[in-house]
């Protein structure tokens, strides 16, 4: 994976980011309140679904369909995994970041 | 305990309803999650957040798509046909390209052609009840009939419910204030004409519109044109120095009219219908039929109605027979024919009171555009089936894994339309972007709305499955009658008929050599029409109309002009050629009586000079001689016409005891187009009080046109000051005659030039395709030495071949149909080698050009590459 190929959008990064924290647990609305309660973003479940299949379609997501429950009127989950490229591409992101991060100078920091 | 709200039901509803099913349950879960949460709170706002949510997913991923509706349905199997035929165009993209952009010409050029032919045959069609509405004519040909006709015709016969005649479409002068402003396309009408030709009225009314002897009647633009700013009912405006009364405004003609008048004036009705006589024809009739009325039934009671009326003048003009049976019985034929208002346009141009049409033109023409649709379908044909070779393992694979023979004919089905579908958008943008110059050479006045508009939908709708299937069906036949081993072993590489595919290619290049040399035939008989001897100074001779309008001052305007250095005379003339020049009935005395019909031309004694005419016996008229009043001079056609040995002070007569004595015969010069006969003709003497003879001054010019013409437009402001001057060079004058043909070869220009574009797109991927099958071979013979220009050679050979067979099947088509179009002229070329010769050189250059490039390339590439694949 070269670094020029990683085509990820602000939002999709957030919901890949926190589908890797939830390890096996992420599906629609678990990924919605994590995110409300990592960055207090509000966003809207259709938003989320859209970014979750897009990722998925980039081959960074695959998902399964859970077992059904009592709960949410008998409808089943659909969950999702980071594979082993979304990782990659995450890791590559965090790089970039660190790498230019680490180029500011220590002034500007210092006299924010 | 209250039982556990739920979401509303109408929204699962749409949600069920829009979203594919597949995304339904999950979506249904989180959705009710997240109601669950909110209904411990508010059940009401838990509502309206899952509605608002079910709304957010109205999003393009999740809506179903036709897949969902029609599951069962051949679609999805569409879906990929579609797919395979735009990844098989990403793939060739010249190629790809190539074929729309052939097909889309070809497609363009019908579709201007469809569109012109509409038109052309729309004319006069939304006059109601024009199926009953007929024009009069002499014999089915002559326009113009006698003043008391209709009254007549009217009164005697029941079944004529209505007629009117009509004058013109006229040029007048129209004075305003101190302005005088000539005006085109001014119609005389009798009142009756609104009851045959309704038209839509802005103000006044029908009825009223023509009853008095000087009542005008103007076409909206007209009325913008005088009156931009008051009401013009009541007004008057003088029109040739008579004052006339406006008395209503109606619409403009239509576009698609024979009739395309801009202004009306009445005709004086009774004082023409009283005293025209029977055998001056001055005016066009039209009758309205009642319904169902066989106008052959009524065409068989004319000659009676000629011999009740007419027969005693025809007998004054006609001496040599006693009675009126004598007359027709010598084979006179003198009857009045009833022709169709709508046939008038297309079938007899001659009757047409505005631009005439032409039937065999658009006839041509439309075959034309089918021949340029064909070659670009023939070229699709051919590239469809060379490029089966790259097919061939995609063929094999469908057949393998359980496609049938015509699932496969349907996916080439599917791709002939696809391409033709791109080509006809293509088509319509082409169509939009030379419009212009299309009516710049037919002289029309088409626009965006007549290309797109709803009958030419329907037309690209079925262009669209004609040439689809006509493109697709020999391509879908062939490929996918591949054997699916054969296909996949890599043997089917004949890439389809080889020997049909060659002809096809000399079909389309005899086809675009058969336009050629048309258009060759064409230019060369205009050329040859404009440079035939005329027998006259025509290029010199500067011809002034309205000269009837300075003839009280005819001495003084010849000496002002003839001052000027580069004016050497002046000669005044009823008529002059080029120009419209009446015939006048006259007989010869004495034995052996024969009736002529010379064109009748007054002239004063300058215009032997002025015309530059060659006086082969006897002598011209004497200036200021007044005793020659009475003589004339003849031409030598007119001579033998009469059959006269010696004519000089022999003695024709107009009957009635107006004889004239032949004093000169003048040699044969060209009156007329290149289509006529020459025609016999005679001088009349004239002088400034001569009625009818002073229309035009012609004036010979030497030396400095310009100064010339700024003289005589000088001259002509002094004497009548504030009237337009109207004139032109005699050899322009002759020049406008051809103008038809003018615009002809434009058009065959055209014509040609997109079919030669079309063969050579052909051409150039056929060129593309051998060259790739004979790739070996060409890197073999380089390997054992062979030259560039030999190999160059060996690839041309082939394509020269075919066009010399397709100019073997062209020249005699081209030939036949050549002379065909000549035999209408009678001052015609002879259909020489050169004609032929020229197209077929230039044909073999271009296609030579069109392979040389590809064949290049591959002659100095390296053989190496070719052969070491596999």
């Amino acid at each position: 994976m070269e670094e020029e190929k990683v085509q990820l959008g602000e939002f999709e990064e957030l919901v890949l980011l926190i589908t890797a924290i939830l390890h096996e647990n992420a599906y629609g609305v678990k990924v919605l309140d994590e995110i409300a309660s990592q960055t207090g973003r509000k966003a809207n479940i259709s938003g989320v679904h859209t970014a979750l299949d897009r990722l998925e379609k980039k081959g960074y997501l695959e998902s399964y369909l859970g077992g059904a429950t009592a709960e949410r009127g008998g409808r089943r989950k659909r969950f999702f995994k980071v594979t082993n490229l979304g990782i990659q591409v995450l890791e590559i992101n965090h790089r970039v970041r660190n790498t230019l991060f680490s180029q500011i100078p220590e002034a500007l920091l210092q006299n924010k | 305990m209250r039982s556990k709200p739920e979401p509303p039901k109408f929204a699962m509803k749409l949600l069920q309803w829009f979203c594919k099913p597949w995304y339904v349950e999950v979506i249904e879960g989180d959705l009710y999650e997240l109601f669950d949460r909110e209904a411990e709170h508010s059940p009401n706002v838990a509502r309206w957040k899952f509605t608002w949510n079910v709304i957010r997913f109205f999003r393009w991923r999740y809506i179903k798509d036709l897949d969902d509706f029609l599951p069962k349905s051949p679609f999805g199997m569409f879906k990929t046909y579609f797919k395979v035929s735009f990844r098989n165009m990403a793939k060739n993209k010249v190629q790809s390209l190539l074929n729309i952009m052939g097909l889309a010409i070809g497609i363009a050029c019908c579709v201007i052609i469809l569109t012109h032919v509409s038109h052309q045959t729309s004319f006069d069609k939304d006059i109601p009840q024009v199926e009953d509405i007929y024009r009069v004519t002499i014999n089915g040909r002559g326009p113009y009939t006698p003043a008391q006709l209709v009254k007549y015709m009217k009164a005697d016969y029941p079944e004529i419910l209505n007629g009117t005649r009509l004058g013109g479409l006229g040029e007048v002068v129209i004075k305003q204030g101190d302005q005088f402003i000539k005006q085109q396309n001014v119609l005389m009408a009798d009142s009756t004409f609104f009851d045959l030709f309704p038209n839509t009225f802005i103000r006044g009314e029908a009825k009223t519109a023509l009853n008095g002897p000087n009542d005008v009647v103007l076409t909206e633009s007209m009325a913008q044109k005088y009156f931009p700013e008051k009401d013009p009912i009541g007004e008057t405006i003088e029109i040739d120095e008579v004052k006339c009364v406006i008395k209503a405004v109606v619409k403009d003609a239509p576009r698609a009219t024979t009739i395309p008048y801009q202004i009306i004036q009445s005709i004086p009705w009774e004082k023409w219908a009283t005293t025209g006589n029977w055998t001056g024809n001055n005016f066009y009739s039209y009758f309205k039929l009642a319904p169902g009325a066989d106008p052959e039934i009524l065409e068989s009671k004319f000659p009676s109605f000629i011999e009740k009326y007419m027969g005693d003048e025809i007998l004054k003009f006609n001496p040599q027979y006693n009675s009126y049976q004598e007359f027709v019985q010598d084979n006179n034929q003198h009857t009045f024919v009833l022709i169709p208002m709508r046939d008038i346009h297309l079938h007899h141009p001659r009757l047409t009171l505005g631009t005439p049409g032409n039937y065999n033109n658009l006839i041509i023409f439309s075959l034309v555009a089918l021949f340029i649709l064909l070659l670009a379908c023939i070229n699709y044909v051919n590239m469809a089936t060379a490029k089966s070779s790259l097919r061939a393992k995609e063929i094999g694979i469908r057949k393998v894994l359980g496609s049938v023979k015509n699932l496969i004919a349907q996916q080439f089905m599917v791709e002939s339309f696809v391409v033709t579908g791109a080509a006809i958008f293509i088509a319509i943008g082409l169509t939009l972007l030379v419009l212009p110059y299309f009516n710049l050479i037919s002289e029309n006045q088409y626009e965006v709305l007549d290309i797109i508009s709803l009958r030419n939908i329907g037309w690209f709708f079925v262009i669209w499955v004609v040439v689809g299937l006509l493109a697709g069906l020999y391509p879908a036949s062939f490929l996918s009658s591949f054997k699916p081993i054969a296909a996949l072993k890599g043997e089917s590489k004949t890439g389809g008929n080889q020997r049909l595919r060659s002809s096809l290619v000399v079909l389309q290049f005899a086809i675009s050599m058969f336009l050629m040399v048309a258009t060759f035939i064409v230019y060369a008989q205009l050329r040859h029409m404009s440079n035939r001897n005329l027998g006259l100074d025509a290029e010199q001779v500067f011809i002034l109309s309205d000269a009837d309008k300075i003839v009280s001052k005819m001495d003084r305007f010849k000496s002002l002009l003839m001052g000027n250095s580069n004016i050497s005379n002046v000669a005044f003339t009823s008529g002059y050629p080029s120009g419209i020049i009446a015939d006048w009935g006259y007989h010869s005395t004495g034995e052996n009586v024969v009736s002529v019909d010379p064109l009748n031309v007054f002239a004063d004694p300058n215009i032997l000079d002025v015309w530059g005419l060659e006086l082969t016996e006897g002598r011209f008229f004497e200036p200021g001689l007044k005793s020659d009043s009475m003589t004339i001079v003849i031409n030598e056609q007119l001579q033998s016409e009469l059959g006269w040995k010696d004519p000089i002070g022999k003695t024709l007569s107009r009957g009635g005891g107006q004889d004239f004595r032949v004093i000169g015969v003048v040699r044969d010069f060209v009156t007329r187009s290149a289509k006529n006969q020459g025609s016999s003709l005679l001088f009349r003497w004239s002088s400034a009080s001569t009625p009818f003879a002073n229309h035009f001054a012609s004036i010979k010019v030497k030396g400095n046109i310009t100064d010339a013409l700024d003289h005589i437009d000088k001259t002509w402001a002094d004497l009548l000051p504030g009237y337009p001057m109207d004139g032109q060079f005699m050899d322009d004058s002759f020049q406008r005659l051809y103008e038809g043909e003018k615009r002809f070869g434009k058009m065959f220009t055209g014509a040609s030039v997109l079919a030669i574009i079309i063969a050579c797109i052909g051409l150039f991927s056929l060129t593309a395709f051998i060259l790739e099958r004979k790739k070996k071979e060409i890197a073999l013979r380089k390997v054992m030495g062979a030259r560039v220009d030999q190999l160059f050679y060996g690839v041309s050979r082939y394509f020269v071949r075919l066009v010399l067979i397709s100019a073997v099947l062209a020249i005699p088509i081209s030939f036949y149909v050549g002379d065909f179009w000549l035999s209408s002229y009678v001052d015609r070329i002879s259909l020489n080698t050169m004609i032929f010769l020229i197209p077929l050189l230039l044909m073999l250059v271009i296609s030579l050009i069109t392979i040389s490039y590809q064949t290049y390339r591959s002659a100095i590439k390296n053989p190496v590459d070719a052969l070491k694949e596999e």
